[in-house]
């Protein structure tokens, strides 16, 4: 390839220099020697840059700006065939000009660049053509070879055409001029210096060349002179380009530098500190891939998060990018350095990456250790049993501890999930949230949302790592089974309380009854007795009076100590089972009450005493409270749950939290792990039904 | 009501209970005693102790609004207000603390018995007589309760079976003449007993008969 171009450089120069010597008509450029210079320094730049840069455009365009000046000085041939050959072609080396101008320094070019190249070559293709077809020979140039392509020769109209050109020409030209003077002005010192030389003989030339066509139409011989003044610019360019690509053989020594200061093991991190020497970014970092996730690490293992505004280049390795360079963007102006560099620092990166790799590893390790052993702490003190606060107190340690953190813990209240915190995020969606500085995980006792543990730290320190919330997360799944034990604890406690308080409740009530209910006829009826003994033989049909008001005051006291027996416990119950007992109460009741008994086999004594006083307590409540005309009671087994239901067809509007007497009830049924649920729609009537396990 | 004779000690009745307190009222009067009022509850109570100034309150513990220890309170109040005008509670209650409660310092005049002794006429009539002439009545099953709790290095073993009987008898009010009565003894070898049981029990003797109640009980609950 390089071969090719410098044998068909060569076959141009020397073609030209042919033709220039050769010419027997007057010559239709100014100063040919300096053209044959032109395309001659441009191809070698050409050549130069393209053996520099293999990869780079600018070395191809370099070549192509030299061939197609070599095709202007075909007009000084006196054969027809190529001096038509000459005119047609003898624009394309300013659309080769702009292309490189506006490619230069990377060789590529793109947006409104690219269309103003696109333009630039097809009017300079086009342009000459087109007027060819009305013009036998250039105006200009009457002792000229005939143009060929020449179809009628009407001067007028390829006057007219060739203005249009030039109008169409000026204003591309005025495009690219403002498209580099942009880049000028965005650019850096550093990557200006590298402009620097290019731009200023482009600039020339281009003013000049403009200037020149501006002429043209008024004074040929000003337009030429002005001309000569841009070819004189131009000579210069190819030494302006040559510069640009010594300056990219400089970036490939320091490039070299670099590797001998690296040496062929370095020390882990010392990529970075010789990559900021030779780049001159002392903000540079380098940061690792991970084979399996997509993160990047610094050299500690730790992740790697570029600075605001920083750019970066990515470091190919064999399998993709083995790292990452964050640096100033500034360096992006130089890609030649950054190319080279980033090419010689490959291997070292990859090396590095390994290291990296296995801090990244050892960092998740000792971090899981910590979390581990957090976890188990506040495990060991939720084990404890502690009060709410003082738990909230172990966890607050262990989180801020853990995550290097200020800790709190926020209850669910509306106004906690206002606003765009991590907290109220949580909050709001159930999941844990990261938000830099701060993440938070919410905690659910039982299906229900209690609040959020949330970690927070100084906005100058460092934000949390990528999915330090999912561990946040183990922390408030902790707490909140620690919450639902205390939960469970408390509400066992106060259910035992209750318990032991109905349990005293009823024996101050027995103890009411037999005092001054029993107690007292007994007294009544012994008192009764003496008094008909003394009086037996003074007044007999007294004394036959006391005997039988204390007869009866016996029947009473004894019918009494039986409904007090049977409010201690129904004999009924333990000697008959829960079917026969629930039909006592059922006949006993002073509405009508069905029953239907559909247990097959009697139920644990335990339960059945539970369910029999759901429906005792249930049917008083209906005769109370529910202006029920009639009530159903069922009894049922189904598998290991037995069900008993109450139901009425009464004003309904009860609630299971309303009155001791259920709450009593729902003791006493979940004592036994059973459930006890009121269904009392107002106006509906009221369903009461315990649900019991009998394994 | 009742004859004419020889006018009997003037009591009070009060109990929440009709029944209870029309039966004890005829016991009563049979046993020649002038029941001048009843009440049902402790103000009223208060309000006829005051009207009648009677010689004895026979009041319930229990009586309304709350039925748990109404009648002692009123008790205590009689007792404060009106020196003179012995009480007698009836109680539901085996517990020596009420009855102590009710003595406090000053054994004249007060008793304490349990609800059933109503029927036991005898014994009552001779307790509420006691209590209005002054005297003091303990009910027994309190008193034996007393005597036979167990105590460390319990003095009370070193007494004789009849010496135990006349300190329960002590205990419940009676004075020699009433013991010696009881046990169809002498009053001198009943005073023999006392002066022993006060010897073996390390008290000192006291003629008063009331100060000598609350020297026994006081060592009884000791």
């Amino acid at each position: 390839m390089t071969l090719y171009r410098i044998a068909g450089a060569i076959f141009g120069a020397a073609f030209a220099s042919t033709l220039v010597l050769t010419n027997d008509h007057p010559a239709t450029v100014p100063l040919p020697w300096l053209i044959v210079y032109l395309g001659s320094a441009f191809c070698a730049v050409g050549v130069v840059a393209q053996l520099r840069r293999p990869e780079n455009a600018t070395g191809s365009l370099l070549y192509l700006v030299g061939i197609t000046t070599f095709a202007v000085l075909l007009t000084e041939a006196n054969r027809p065939a190529l001096f038509t050959l000459g005119v047609a072609l003898g624009s394309l080396v300013f659309a080769a000009l702009v292309h490189l101008l506006l490619a230069y320094p990377t060789g590529m070019i793109a947006g409104r660049s690219r269309s103003v190249v696109i333009a630039g070559w097809a009017l300079a293709g086009l342009g000459p053509l087109v007027s060819m077809l009305f013009a036998d020979e250039p105006s200009s140039c009457r002792e000229c070879p005939s143009n060929l392509l020449a179809v009628t020769d009407r001067p007028g109209v390829a006057h007219a055409l060739d203005g249009v050109t030039e109008i169409i020409a000026a204003v591309l030209v005025i495009a690219a001029g403002v498209l580099l003077v942009q880049r000028w002005r965005r650019a850096s010192s550093a990557y200006r210096r590298s402009l620097r030389g290019v731009y200023a003989a482009g600039a020339v030339a281009v003013a000049l060349l403009v200037v020149s066509f501006a002429l043209a139409p008024v004074s040929r011989g000003a337009s030429l002179a002005v001309l000569t003044g841009a070819m004189l610019a131009l000579a210069v360019l190819p030494f302006a380009f040559l510069l640009g690509v010594l300056r990219a053989r400089f970036a490939g020594a320091a490039a070299g530098r670099l590797v001998a200061r690296l040496g062929p093991n370095p020390a882990p991190g010392q990529v970075r500190q010789v990559l900021r020497d030779v780049l001159h970014d002392p903000s540079l970092e380098v940061a690792y891939r991970l084979p399996e996730a997509s993160g990047y690490v610094d050299i500690e293992g730790k992740p790697f998060e570029p600075e605001h505004g920083q750019a970066l280049t990515y470091v190919e390795g064999a399998a993709g990018p083995s790292g990452v360079l964050a640096h100033d963007p500034a360096l992006l102006e130089d890609p030649q350095l950054l190319d080279g560099v980033t090419a010689a620092v490959r291997l070292a990166v990859e090396n590095e990456q390994l290291h990296a790799e296995l801090r990244a590893r050892l960092l998740e390790l000792e971090r899981l250790a910590q979390e581990q052993a957090a976890l188990r702490r506040v495990a060991t003190a939720v084990a404890a049993g502690p009060s709410e606060p003082e738990l909230a107190r172990v966890v607050t340690r262990e989180v801020g501890a853990l995550f290097d953190s200020r800790a709190e813990i926020v209850r669910a209240e509306p106004e906690s999930q206002q606003g765009d915190s991590a907290t109220a995020r949580a909050l709001r969606r159930g999941e844990p949230q990261h938000a830099g500085f701060a993440i938070a995980a919410p905690i659910a006792v039982g299906g229900r949302l209690w609040g959020a543990i949330e970690a927070t730290r100084a906005d100058e320190g460092e934000p949390f790592d990528a999915g330090a919330e999912q561990h946040l997360a183990h922390m408030a799944a902790l707490f909140a089974q620690a919450l639902a034990n205390a939960e469970a604890r408390s509400e066992l406690r106060a259910s035992r309380a209750r318990i032991v308080e109905a349990g005293d409740a009823e024996r101050r009530k027995l103890e009411r009854n037999l005092h001054d209910g029993a107690q007292q006829r007994l007294v009544a009826v012994s008192i009764s007795l003496r008094l008909a003994g003394s009086a037996v033989e003074k007044a007999p049909d007294d004394a036959r009076e006391r005997l039988v008001a204390a007869a009866d005051e016996l029947s009473a006291a004894i019918a009494e100590l039986r409904e007090l027996a049977r409010g201690i416990h129904p004999a009924i119950l333990t000697e008959r089972g829960l079917g026969p007992a629930v039909v006592a109460l059922a006949e006993r009741s002073p509405i009508p009450v069905e029953v239907r008994n559909e247990l097959a086999e009697p139920l644990p004594a335990p339960v059945e005493a539970a369910a029999y006083y759901v429906v005792s307590e249930s049917l008083a409540n209906v005769v109370k409270h529910a202006q029920a005309s009639t009530a159903e009671v069922r009894v049922r087994q189904q598998g290991v749950v037995a069900l008993v239901e109450v139901l009425d067809d009464g004003v309904g509007g009860a609630s299971s939290s309303a009155g001791s007497g259920l709450r009593g009830l729902s003791d006493r049924v979940e004592a036994l792990d059973g459930r006890l649920g009121v269904e009392s729609e107002a106006g509906r009537g009221t369903r009461v039904w315990a649900e019991f396990p009998c394994l | 009501m009742t004859q004419a004779e020889s006018r009997g000690p003037r009591v009070v009745l009060a109990d929440d209970s009709l029944l209870l307190r029309e039966g004890t009222a005829r016991l009563l009067e049979e046993a020649g005693f002038e029941v001048v009022g009843q009440s049902g509850d402790a103000e009223d109570l208060l309000l006829k102790v005051r009207s009648y100034a009677p010689d004895v309150a026979i009041v319930d513990i229990r009586m309304p609004p709350t039925h748990t220890d109404e009648g002692l309170r009123a008790a205590k109040e009689i007792r404060e207000r009106h020196p003179e005008v012995g009480v007698l509670v009836l109680s539901q209650y085996v517990e020596a603390e009420y009855a102590m409660e009710l003595i406090a310092d000053n054994a004249e005049g007060v008793g304490y018995l349990l609800k059933d002794r109503v029927a036991d006429v005898d014994e009552f009539t001779a307790a509420v007589r006691r209590v209005a002439d002054g005297g003091s009545a303990l009910d027994p099953t309190i008193v034996s309760r007393l005597v036979g709790r167990s105590r460390r290095d319990n003095p009370i073993d070193t007494l004789t079976a009849r010496e135990r009987e006349v300190l329960s008898l002590m205990a419940e009010g009676m004075s020699n003449s009433a013991i010696a009565a009881r046990l169809v003894v002498t009053e001198r070898a009943v005073e023999k007993h006392v002066t022993s049981i006060f010897g073996k029990l390390r008290l000192a003797s006291d003629a008063d008969a009331h100060r000598r109640v609350l020297a026994v009980l006081a060592f009884l609950r000791g």
